[in-house]
C-alpha cells in the first residue's frame, strides 16, 4: 500500500492527499477534524466562506463548480473522471451557510477518491459512513476557517479601554460565535431534518 | 427547423437523384413527390416513407421523426428501466467516481437520470 506514496503528483488535491497520508498513515484513518484543519491551512481558505466565492475557490483547486437545477432529493453532487473534478449544487439552496457546507461536503467526497486511488481509503464500501464523515469534515472546516478571526476579534475587544464597551463587544462576539456555531451545526444536519419531513423516493 | 419536404429534397439531392428517377423506383409519383417536397401535401403514409428511406439510404426512423410519427430523439425520455440499467453501468464504471448529498438513503429516479446525464457529458459516451 505504502509504495504507491512514492509517486510525485502534479494535481494539487492529489498532492495534498499524498502529504496528508504520509504524515498520518500510522494512525489511519485520521480524524475528520484533523483533515479539515490541515485542508483549511494548506489551501488558505478564507475565514468566512461565502457562496459567491465558491466558484473561485473551486477553480483554485481545479474543481469545476456549478449551481444548477438538481432533482428535488439532491442538495449537491460530485464527479471525478480522468483527473477532472466537478461539483454541482442545487440552485434552490437558500438557507444561510448551506451552500458552503454542501460544497465542503462534496470536496471531502472528492478527497476520498484520491485517498482510495493512493491506497488509503478512510471508509470501506459504506457510502453512509462517507456521508457522515463528509458532514463532520465540512462542519470542522467551516469552524476552523473562522477560528482565528473570532480569536482576533476577542483579543481586540480586550484592548478596548472603556470597560462597558469592552463587555458589550465581548457579548456581541460571543453571541455571534454561538449563532454561527448553531447555524453551522444546523447546515450539517439539514438533510436529516428534511428527511423526516419528506417521503423517501420509491426503491 | 427543417420541414419534411426540405429534408426529403436534401436526401434526394445528396443521392443525386431526379424526381423522375425516384418515381422509377416505384415509391410514389413524380408529381406527388414534388408536392411533398414543396410542403403542399401532408405527411405521407409510413410505408411511403419506408420506401423513400430505402431509395435515399437514410434511416427510416429519421424520416418518421421528420414526418411527426415519432417524437424527436431529444424529446424522448428514456424509460425508468433504461435509467436504472444505465445508472448501474455508471456505478460499475471504474473510470468515474461520483457522490451526492441527498435527502434519504435512496436516490430518486430523477437523481439517477441526472447522474447518468453528467456521466454521458463527461465521458462523451451515450448509454441511454
Amino acid at each position: 500500500m505504502g509504495e504507491q506514496l512514492e509517486k510525485p503528483e502534479q494535481d494539487i488535491i492529489r498532492r495534498f492527499c499524498f502529504e496528508f497520508v504520509r504524515r498520518h498513515s500510522e494512525n489511519w484513518p485520521a480524524e475528520e477534524g484533523l483533515l479539515a484543519r490541515e485542508f483549511v491551512t494548506h489551501f488558505r481558505m478564507p475565514p468566512f466562506l461565502h457562496s459567491a466565492n465558491l466558484e473561485k475557490i473551486g477553480e483554485s483547486f481545479g474543481i469545476k463548480f456549478v449551481e444548477e437545477k438538481l432533482p428535488d432529493d439532491l442538495l449537491g453532487a460530485n464527479f471525478y473522471f480522468e483527473g477532472k473534478r466537478r461539483i454541482a449544487l442545487a440552485d434552490r439552496l437558500e438557507h444561510v451557510g448551506i451552500k458552503e457546507h454542501t460544497f465542503l461536503h462534496e470536496i471531502r467526497e472528492l478527497l476520498e477518491y484520491d485517498f482510495r486511488a493512493i491506497g488509503f481509503p478512510t471508509v470501506k464500501t459504506d457510502a453512509h459512513e462517507l456521508e457522515s464523515r463528509a458532514d463532520v469534515f465540512a462542519l470542522s472546516a467551516i469552524l476552523c476557517c473562522s477560528e482565528k478571526t473570532w480569536e482576533s476579534w476577542t483579543k481586540s475587544a480586550f484592548e478596548i479601554q472603556s470597560s462597558w464597551r469592552m463587555i458589550a463587544a465581548l457579548i456581541l462576539i460571543f453571541a455571534g460565535r454561538v449563532i454561527y456555531l448553531f447555524n453551522a451545526g444546523y447546515c450539517a444536519r439539514i438533510s436529516d431534518f428534511e428527511d423526516s419531513r419528506r417521503p423517501l423516493p420509491p426503491a | 427547423m427543417e420541414s419534411l419536404g426540405q429534408y426529403l429534397r436534401r436526401l434526394r439531392k445528396r443521392k443525386g437523384l431526379t424526381l423522375k428517377e425516384v418515381e422509377n423506383a416505384g415509391v410514389a409519383s413524380n408529381a406527388y413527390l414534388s408536392l411533398l417536397e414543396r410542403g403542399l401535401r401532408k405527411a405521407p403514409h409510413p410505408s411511403i416513407l419506408n420506401g423513400l428511406a430505402k431509395v435515399y439510404d437514410a434511416p427510416v426512423k429519421d424520416l418518421l421523426i421528420a414526418a411527426g410519427y415519432l417524437p424527436p430523439e431529444s424529446d424522448k425520455e428514456p424509460s425508468s428501466a433504461t435509467i436504472e440499467s444505465a445508472f448501474n453501468l455508471v456505478k460499475n464504471d471504474p473510470r468515474i467516481a461520483h457522490g451526492t448529498r441527498s435527502r434519504g438513503p435512496r436516490l430518486s429516479l430523477e437523481a439517477k437520470r441526472y447522474i447518468v446525464g453528467v456521466y454521458e457529458t463527461l465521458t462523451g459516451q451515450k448509454i441511454t
